[in-house]
């Protein structure tokens, strides 16, 4: 309840900002609906000249995007913003003073700060997925339309649970400023159907499993084609990458040494 | 003979700035191997997705091979890490928001050269990753890279190269400079990367592009920034075709030149900072 409450408050904070800020709200604004509007104009260009790839119809990948962005929208609306400047809290020493307040160091690394210019991008492309649905007469349920909403928030979890614990290494590597922008470009392979990786090496696409699986598993849901092991094991992988995040956060404290370390 | 000496001992300072930076850029490493994966990571997926859509169209796309794409997006990547500039957020955010300009408008050089000074030893290190990756992939893999034999056409692409570096460099100073007349310039930042990674072809090849967007592009600079320095390598383009490329490329940088001369006039007047 008290970490709802400050959740809440925080928001209230970062509506006040809008209001204050209003040009920088346009400009991230129109950053932000101008790369969803990328990232479905790339898609159109990548299969002008191909109607089927991956068993994925040209149709159903501009879905797909259009719902990457979506998930990406709430993604970038709430925890995206504060994983910019974590390296930077780390580096400069200011974790001292998050670690000295009594709120949970992980909550205030993750939840502090909204980029709530983000949730245009995620209201556009609600639109434009339903708008599209509709065209394609894609078969959707009510419940087809309620696993998209829990398998999307288990992919949130995971997205984040990832950039988490990989952004932790700059406790030990403090130099990484731009850790964040690889982890970016690593989790757009994201907006990608996870067949495409299927044909890699075992190994690598092991290891990139965990990503291919964030978007792709929730919309094959809500196209009713979804499969309930690449389901369960969303859920499984956001339950098990969140738990190390803690317990490595939490193990890697004990390394920190300020900004004189 | 005075000032043949002076001439002599600016030359010395510059490359002394130089090497300092180089030095740094030596030191920061991991920075620039982290930077360098950044820019392989969206070729590799290109490639991915390439691989399956040759393969559904039946080998060849506009006569493209996947041979051709793995060639194309290596080169990408090295064109990413060592052809494009990435100065604009220094010069934006660091010398003109935060006020480090000044401590640039004190020294005895132009702002243009002691910001192409440091970015050089960036660009020079992540190329050379860059390149020892595609040395490495051509070992392995001899027929996935392939670049032209002829010794006039790679002397005339490496002009190419250079100009498109001077180019980007000279467009993205520009950018940065906006920050004299704009407090929050990330918008313009990110439009401008929506662009150019469409119309230089970092995206997809500009052939696969319908005639008439095609022709824009090659009428903006961005294409000589990036597509026409690796189709240059690729052996695509013959020796007029190579003149007409840089012929262009010599156009836009006087252009750029000159706006960035007046964006500079102009900005140094509206420029204040604690102390000045």
């Amino acid at each position: 309840m008290r970490y709802l409450n400050l959740f809440i408050t925080l928001i209230k904070i970062s509506f006040s900002r809008i209001l204050i800020y209003r040009g920088n709200f346009a400009s991230h604004a129109t950053s932000s609906v101008g790369w969803g509007i990328f990232s479905v104009i790339s898609i159109m260009l990548l299969t002008s000249k191909t109607p089927v790839v991956f068993g994925w119809s040209r149709n159903e990948l501009i879905l797909l995007t259009v719902l990457m962005n979506v998930i990406f929208g709430v993604y970038r609306s709430f925890i995206d913003a504060n994983f910019w400047r974590f390296s930077q809290i780390i580096h400069y020493g200011d974790l001292d003073i998050v670690l000295l307040k009594p709120v949970d160091s992980q909550f205030q690394m993750s939840l502090w700060i909204f980029d709530l210019s983000s949730l245009l991008r995620f209201l556009f492309a609600s639109i434009f997925a339903v708008y599209l649905i509709i065209i394609f007469h894609i078969p959707v349920s009510f419940v087809s339309i309620l696993f998209f909403f829990i398998l999307s928030t288990a992919s949130i979890i995971l997205l984040y649970s990832i950039t988490f614990i990989l952004l932790t290494l700059t406790i030990w590597f403090t130099r990484l400023s731009n850790l964040i922008d690889l982890i970016n470009t690593v989790t757009n392979a994201s907006r990608y159907p996870k067949e495409m990786f299927e044909h890699l090496t075992t190994f690598v696409f092991f290891i990139l499993l965990p990503i291919v699986i964030i978007i792709s598993t929730p919309v094959k849901a809500l196209f009713q084609k979804g499969s309930l092991s690449d389901s369960i094991l969303l859920l499984a992988f956001a339950f098990v990458f969140f738990s190390i995040s803690r317990v490595f956060w939490k193990f890697a404290l004990r390394f920190y040494a300020s900004a004189s370390g | 003979m005075l000032s043949a000496m002076s001439f002599q001992k600016a030359n010395m300072r510059y490359f002394r700035i130089f090497f300092l930076q180089l030095q740094h850029a030596i030191e920061a490493r991991s920075l620039s191997v982290v930077w360098f994966l950044t820019s392989l990571t969206t070729p590799l997926l290109m490639l991915i997705f390439w691989s399956g859509a040759t393969a559904a169209a039946g080998g060849r796309i506009f006569s493209w091979s996947y041979s051709n794409f793995a060639t194309y997006y290596l080169f990408i990547a090295l064109a990413s890490s060592m052809l494009t500039a990435h100065i604009e957020e220094d010069v934006a955010f660091e010398d003109i928001n935060k006020g480090n300009l000044s401590q640039y408008i004190l020294k005895p050089f132009p702002y243009y050269t002691s910001k192409f000074l440091l970015e050089l030893p960036w660009r020079l290190f992540q190329g050379s990753l860059a390149i020892s990756g595609i040395v490495i992939v051509a070992l392995f893999f001899k027929n996935l890279v392939s670049v032209t034999s002829s010794p006039i056409i790679l002397l005339l692409a490496i002009v190419i190269a250079i100009l498109a570096f001077i180019l980007s460099f000279t467009f993205k100073m520009i950018l940065g400079l906006l920050a004299f007349w704009f407090t929050e310039i990330s918008g313009v930042m990110n439009v401008n990367e929506i662009i150019f990674s469409i119309a230089s072809g970092t995206l997809i090849p500009l052939e696969f592009f319908p005639n008439n967007l095609r022709t824009l592009f090659e009428i903006l600079p961005f294409s000589y920034m990036i597509y026409y320095p690796i189709i240059a390598f690729l052996g695509k383009l013959n020796t007029t075709s190579l003149l007409q490329v840089i012929l262009m490329q010599l156009l836009w940088i006087f252009i750029f030149s000159l706006v960035y001369k007046f964006t500079w006039a102009k900005g140094r007047k509206t420029f204040t900072a604690v102390g000045l």
